[in-house]
């Protein structure tokens, strides 16, 4: 064993760092609930210039287009010179905006430009031999196995150590490296100290180097290398912050990363480290000089002025309109999701039946559950990821016998599954498979084709029937030794909660109806970061249920009245889910055909099913289809070979928080999140506050995330659907091997000639006076960051619906020109 | 001589040809005309397939050919075993054909997919087609370059361009195997008509096969094993998903069957191979095992189908290697549909693991329902033995594959009884299996009947050959009994070491790798070239733009 010294207080100072760069590393969660994750969540205390610099730095990451992008966009007249003044003088550079563009330069970037180097990358200068690929290759095949979550039917890892001491156990054993020409890899492996913290202690003292800042510069290039799998890692720890523990797997996963370096540079006999240190003092005064590379700076001051472009289309678009006068009590009032699906939705519905007023709110409706579906042993959040859901809610049938028939069912179906799976992907019995049943996947070929068929059950109907499906509930009641249901104080604090939020204290019309939203595509890894982000990744129907549910309970609305909310007693809420693929809005009213309101109730699912059409038609524009009938559109939903079933949320540049009145008339374009608001009816700001940490937190994260997949998709995106792989139950990766992907597929930002997604950061527009504004961005420093280092802009609405003023960081509000 | 079912296939090819020729004028982006095109010919090519098989079936086998100079020119074969492979090439044509319009609607090159698709196409048709050692030798070494083709579709990618470059040195190999057989074989018979060469083969028995034909047969089965992925040269095969999914599905399920092809169309002469046979049965059987073991251990979901396709490809070899040829084809065509569906529908495996959120019952480990299991499967082989004469020595071979269908069988019961308490999983399980096992007979009663003229008959086996059978027979068994009682054991550290040699493929494609280069800094690449705009052409353009504000 080697002997290595270091003090107590340099090694406090190491963790303390190797924290510091893990927190760089954004979450990315599984496929199985794909929600939207700002991939700079790391760097919301920094500048987006000065994160530029220093992802540039570390990874080659890029936050901008490529130059001739701004320039296209310039010579399309969609960014004016004044734009480009305006970017300049921003960025405190005295150019004119002509002799700006005159100087630059295009074409790639540098080829000696200035990085991070781990001793990885800089063996792979020496030798012909990609080190750094090939470690990408290797990290990723171990992960891939550790972490599987059920693909391979034999666990090819040491999967019951820990992060560390598995892969230290593969490393021992596999050999890969030797083969590769390693002789001595396994050898050095041996010695390696088992204990991670020793571990850590030991690699870095081989760095010769005591600068925290070189170290973290270091560990986060590593980390960088297979920046996916980090990313992944960094989801399991966010889900233990979340139960109130701190993860220590990021750490422990860049302990391998460290032994990998080492091992290479010893088994190499390397001897790079006055090259290393002079190259890490290098980009360490870069960065401490604060002015990046001429290419770069150029493009921010470009990036800045497409920014105000967009920034001067939305306002004048909102501007310029009309406002709707205040109406009438309407028949119905539909609550939808800020999404900015539903914005188009809306307004088709709201021009079908005036009768009809929309709401935008977050769309799991202020309940934060966790669903636990018949028969299942997993409970799925069903609430945005920043929270943790405080109630399990099992799904049930009234009837006993036919609940217990169901579980069973599901379970003995399960069973069977796995029976057959492990009989047909088992090794020999493979064959017993193939040979008399293979001809049965013939005819399978031709309905999945047609969309007749879906490839795969869909994981909610797998073991249950349909006839089950349509009895299923939410169980409200609590049941203590399976901890679920929702007391029933917490109930009626629930309903207080949504209510107010939702600006509907008052005024409720005799429909209430909650539409929740999901989306419906087969043969889609990704297919669940088309569903409901605020319901973490799922679809909205099981808190549209609870919430119709919670708030029709007269024993709570009787409670509410204690609280001035005043619910009529001949008020409904019924819940819906919106399907945002074949915009489909189903109600599960349970008002039986006999009711008097059964008729009122039939005409709103005709205006939901008109708006559904002109939505579709609408829609259909955008997909660039060649056959633009509505029928072609819905069959995106069953078409197997599709790999835009429909935009997401590609576009969303806007976010309006104001009352319905004021944007009713935009047409807002799909693009832009609409949450109401009614400032005058917020007592002590309290709604606005939660606005501003909850939902609006929540929009700079998908449209920082749309961002990033545009401008590096090879970083920040999962690349292209047709080589996607998917790997460990878990994630893609593009092509046979590399690094887990992340974010969004270059096919759903990009419609093969055009972005989709144009890469701006979020205005958001908020209408409440301006103090009450810059109270809550000076309360929390989550808001402050997002204002003042220029990840969102922050736009002021009066009451008569104008944009007035625009959030300057450092200074507060500055009027519009 | 019938020279409809030839226009049929000239007609099918042509139509495939021009395609691929077409497409290079329409290369780009949303080739709306070439989509139409491909879709109608595809349909067509469906068309003509199920025409020229009911000619098959209704009027007998016949051949083709056209300036033909000793057996050389141009030839086609019109028999079951031709026609089953058409028509299986035409339904998985169409249905990746169909696939690729939506999957690459928007890449920038899509007409140019489309074309190397329909360029692929065409010459498996034509090598299933070929009546004559030139034609099959011709679309032989075709079938490699278009795939090649599509392999490079991705040509910026290093890890397509190394892949293809492993494709390429196998592929090449592949073919100097094959034209030396096949040089051979023209040699000694004078003729490559593949119908005066099975005439004449009538005057051998296996005991007094020349030695020039042997190795013609060790040849074509070098041939065979090179270009269907078996080991050791399957390290390509696992990598080609570098390049989009339909050229995947379409390479597993059609390209790939190139070799059992090649074994079954010369059947009647692969049937007298002493050498040759037991090479297919041994590469083939390791390859079986190979493929299949470590399938289980990959965690991403294309790499694990391409083992698997090893794997089929070896079972398939071998047992054309016994000379069942027709449970050999059955078990090619059948692969086909399956492999093709899992690679197309590999996204929603997602699906799959998002449903597996159920609590499963543990295995109980009982002696008891061991028993039942294996009585029940046994009874299940008695069933089998009495339906099908396996105990008739001739039928050993076909004996063989019901014994792989009896493991399969017996698998599925003890599982499903020895699963805490669940009789109705058992019963359900026992009806499955009594499916499995019913299809499987009519199956391999079908596909004998169909193939009776087209594909040699089963023969007795050299005591070499029923030596070969039995160790694979006893590994087989073995391999399965570990798969039931594994999950019963404590796993070990020494176990586990094993799954990660397994995982990595006992490293074979790590050698190959080091071989080619795989990862060399300096992969030639293809530039990815994006169009630039000057922003001095801009500029006055800019003023105008500017003054007029201004103004």
């Amino acid at each position: 064993m080697m002997t290595y010294q270091m003090k107590t207080e340099e090694f406090l100072m190491l963790e303390e760092s190797i924290k510091k760069v893990c927190k760089k590393i954004a979450p990315c969660w599984p496929l199985e609930n794909m929600v939207a994750v700002n991939p700079f969540l790391g760097y919301m205390s920094s500048r987006f210039t000065d994160t530029a610099h220093e992802l540039n730095m570390v990874d080659g990451i890029q936050m901008t287009m490529p130059t001739s992008f701004y320039l296209e966009k310039i010579s399309e007249g969609e960014i004016a010179l004044h734009h480009v003044n305006k970017a300049l003088s921003k960025h405190e550079k005295t150019i004119s905006a002509e002799d700006f563009l005159k100087s630059i330069r295009i074409g790639k970037p540098e080829e000696d430009a200035l990085h991070v180097k781990s001793f990885t990358d800089l063996i792979s200068q020496h030798h012909d031999f990609d080190w750094t690929r090939f470690t990408r290759s290797r990290i990723s095949s171990w992960a891939g196995s550790y972490f599987d979550k059920g693909q391979a039917s034999w666990r090819a890892s040491f999967g019951n150590r820990s992060i560390y001491s598995s892969w230290l156990a593969e490393a021992r054993v596999d050999r890969t490296l030797e083969i590769s020409g390693l002789k001595s890899f396994r050898k050095v492996v041996q010695r390696l100290p088992e204990d991670p913290k020793e571990a850590t202690r030991f690699f870095v003292n081989q760095l010769r180097s005591n600068d925290s800042e070189i170290i973290e510069l270091y560990c986060h290039r590593l980390l960088r290398i297979v920046g996916g799998w980090s990313s992944y890692i960094a989801y399991q720890d966010w889900q233990e912050g979340l139960e109130g523990k701190e993860g220590h797997h990021l750490e422990e996963f860049l302990v391998i990363l460290l032994a990998w370096d080492y091992c290479l540079t010893q088994s190499l006999e390397f001897d790079g480290t006055d090259e290393w240190i002079e190259n890490m003092r290098e980009v360490k005064s870069d960065l401490a000089s604060g002015s990046c590379q001429k290419q770069l700076a150029d493009r921010l001051v470009l990036q800045t002025a497409y920014d105000l472009a967009l920034r001067e289309h939305w306002v004048s678009k909102i501007n310029k309109s009309r406002k709707s006068a205040e109406k009438s009590q309407p028949l119905a009032q539909a609550v939808f999701c800020i999404d900015v699906r539903s914005e188009v939705f809306r307004r088709n519905l709201e021009s079908v039946n005036s009768n009809i007023e929309t709401l935008g709110f977050a769309g799991f409706f202020g309940f934060p559950i966790s669903r636990l579906p018949v028969g299942k042993s997993k409970s799925e959040p069903q609430c945005p990821v920043l929270l943790k859901p405080k109630y399990t809610i099992s799904e049930h049938i009234e009837d006993r016998n036919l609940h217990t028939l169901a579980g069973q069912r599901r379970v003995l179906s399960r069973q069977l599954n796995y029976t057959w799976k492990s009989f047909k992907s088992g090794a020999i019995t493979c064959f017993s498979y193939v040979s008399p049943l293979g001809l049965a996947f013939l005819p399978k070929l031709f309905s999945d084709t047609f969309g007749w068929t879906r490839s795969q059950t869909h994981p909610d109907d797998a073991g249950l029937s349909s006839r089950t499906k349509s009895h299923l509930k939410m169980d409200l009641n609590v049941n203590e030794s399976e901890s679920t249901g929702i007391p029933f104080e917490d109930r009626v604090s629930l309903a207080k909660g949504a209510l107010t939020a939702m600006s509907l204290k008052k005024g409720l019309s005799k429909y209430v109806l909650l539409v929740g939203h999901g989306s419906s595509s087969v043969n889609n890894p990704q297919a669940t970061g088309l569903d409901c982000g605020a319901c973490g990744g799922h679809t909205g129907e099981a808190n549209a249920k609870v919430a119709a549910d919670v708030l029709n309970d007269p024993d709570v609305r009787s409670r509410l009245v204690a609280d001035g909310i005043n619910v009529p007693e001949d008020t409904v809420f019924i819940a819906g889910l919106h399907d945002t693929t074949t915009d489909e809005v189903k109600l599960f009213s349970k008002v039986d055909d006999s009711d008097v309101g059964a008729q009122e109730l039939k005409a709103l699912q005709q205006s939901f099913d008109r708006a559904g059409r002109m939505t579709r038609l609408e829609r259909s524009l955008r997909m660039n289809q060649h056959d633009r009938s509505d029928a072609s559109v819905r069959f995106r939903s069953k078409d197997w070979s599709q790999v835009r079933p429909e935009w997401g949320l590609a576009g969303c540049s806007a976010f309006v928080i104001a009352d319905r009145s004021k944007t009713s008339a935009i047409d807002m374009e799909g693009k832009s999140f609409l949450h109401s608001y009614d400032w005058k009816e917020d007592e002590g700001f309290a709604v606005l506050e939660q606005i501003m940490t909850a939902p609006m937190i929540v929009t700079s994260w998908i449209n920082l995330q749309y961002f990033g997949s545009t401008v590096d998709n090879e970083k920040f995106g999962a690349g292209n659907k047709t080589l996607h792989n998917v790997t460990a139950g878990l994630g893609v990766i593009e092509g046979a091997t590399g690094d887990l992907r992340q974010g969004l597929a270059y096919q759903s930002v990009h419609d093969g000639f055009q972005n989709q997604h144009d890469p701006a950061r979020l205005n958001v527009v908020i209408q409440a006076p301006e103090h009450a504004i810059l109270e809550v961005v000076s309360k929390h420093q989550m808001v402050r960051d997002l204002c003042e280092n220029e990840w969102i802009s922050l736009l002021l609405m009066d009451d008569s619906g104008q944009v007035i003023k625009v959030y300057k960081s450092g200074e507060g509000w500055e009027s519009i020109d | 001589m019938r020279s409809d079912v030839a226009i049929y296939a000239f007609l099918s090819i042509g139509l495939f040809v021009l395609i691929a020729l077409v497409s290079r004028l329409q290369s780009g982006g949303r080739p709306t005309l070439l989509k139409q095109l491909s879709l109608w010919t595809c349909v067509i090519n469906m068309m003509l397939a199920v025409l020229t098989a009911a000619s098959v079936f209704i009027l007998g086998s016949s051949e083709f050919s056209w300036f033909s100079y000793e057996g050389l020119g141009f030839g086609f074969q019109f028999d079951a075993l031709s026609v089953i492979m058409w028509l299986m090439i035409a339904i998985l044509g169409f249905v990746v054909m169909k696939f690729s319009f939506n999957y690459l609607d928007g890449d920038s090159r899509q007409g140019a997919f489309l074309g190397r698709l329909a360029a692929a196409i065409a010459s498996v048709e034509l090598l299933v087609l070929g009546g004559n050692l030139a034609v099959i030798a011709f679309a032989w070494v075709l079938t490699s370059i278009s795939l090649h083709r599509l392999l490079l579709f991705y040509s910026n990618r290093p890890g397509a361009v190394i892949a293809a470059r492993k494709k390429f040195i196998v592929a090449r190999m592949s073919d100097v195997f094959l034209l030396t057989a096949f040089w051979q074989i023209y040699a000694y018979f004078g003729t490559g008509d593949l119908t005066t060469i099975f005439n004449g083969l009538a005057a051998f028995s296996e005991t007094n096969v020349p030695f020039t034909l042997e190795l013609a047969m060790i040849l074509l089965a070098l041939a065979a094993i090179f270009k269907s992925a078996l080991l050791p040269t399957h390290g390509w095969l696992i990598e080609v998903m570098e390049t989009p999914t339909p050229v995947s599905a379409l390479l597993h399920a059609g390209l790939l069957n190139a070799g059992p092809f090649l074994i079954l169309r010369m059947s009647e002469l692969f049937s007298l191979a002493s050498y040759g046979s037991i090479l297919l049965i041994v590469v083939g059987g390791f390859t079986a095992m190979f493929g299949s073991v470590v399938f289980m251990t990959q965690t991403s979901i294309k790499t694990a189908l391409s083992f698997s396709s090893i794997a089929h490809m070896g079972f398939s070899l071998m047992v054309c290697g016994l000379g069942a040829f027709s449970a050999a084809l059955l078990h090619l065509v059948g692969h086909s549909f399956y492999k093709a569906h899992s690679f197309l529908s590999s996204g929603g495996v997602i699906d799959i693991i998002r449903s597996n959120y159920v609590q499963l019952a543990v295995r109980r480990g009982s002696t008891l329902s061991v028993f039942v299991g294996l009585f029940l499967g046994i009874g299940v082989l008695m069933v089998l033995a009495n339906m099908m004469g396996l105990l008739n020595p001739i039928n050993l071979p076909i004996a063989f594959v019901s014994l792989v269908i009896l493991l399969g069988s017996i698998r599925l019961l003890i599982t499903a009884f020895d699963t805490a308490n669940r009789l109705q999983l058992g019963l359900i399980v026992f009806a499955l299996t009594s499916l499995l096992v019913t299809c499987f007979v009519l199956l391999e009663y079908g596909a004998t009947y169909l193939l009776a003229e087209s594909v040699a008959d089963m023969r007795l086996l050299s005591v070499s050959q029923q030596a070969v059978l039995m160790l694979f027979a006893t590994l087989f068994t073995v391999l399965v009994g570990i798969q039931v009682f594994a999950p019963l054991w404590k796993t070990t550290d020494r176990f586990h070491a094993l799954a990660i040699h397994v995982k990595n493929g006992f490293y074979i494609n790590t050698i190959f790798d080091r071989l080619v280069g795989a990862w060399s800094v300096n992969i030639p690449v293809a530039e990815q070239t994006d169009k630039q705009v000057d922003p001095k052409e801009l500029l006055p353009e800019l003023r105008l733009q500017y003054e007029g504000q201004s103004n």
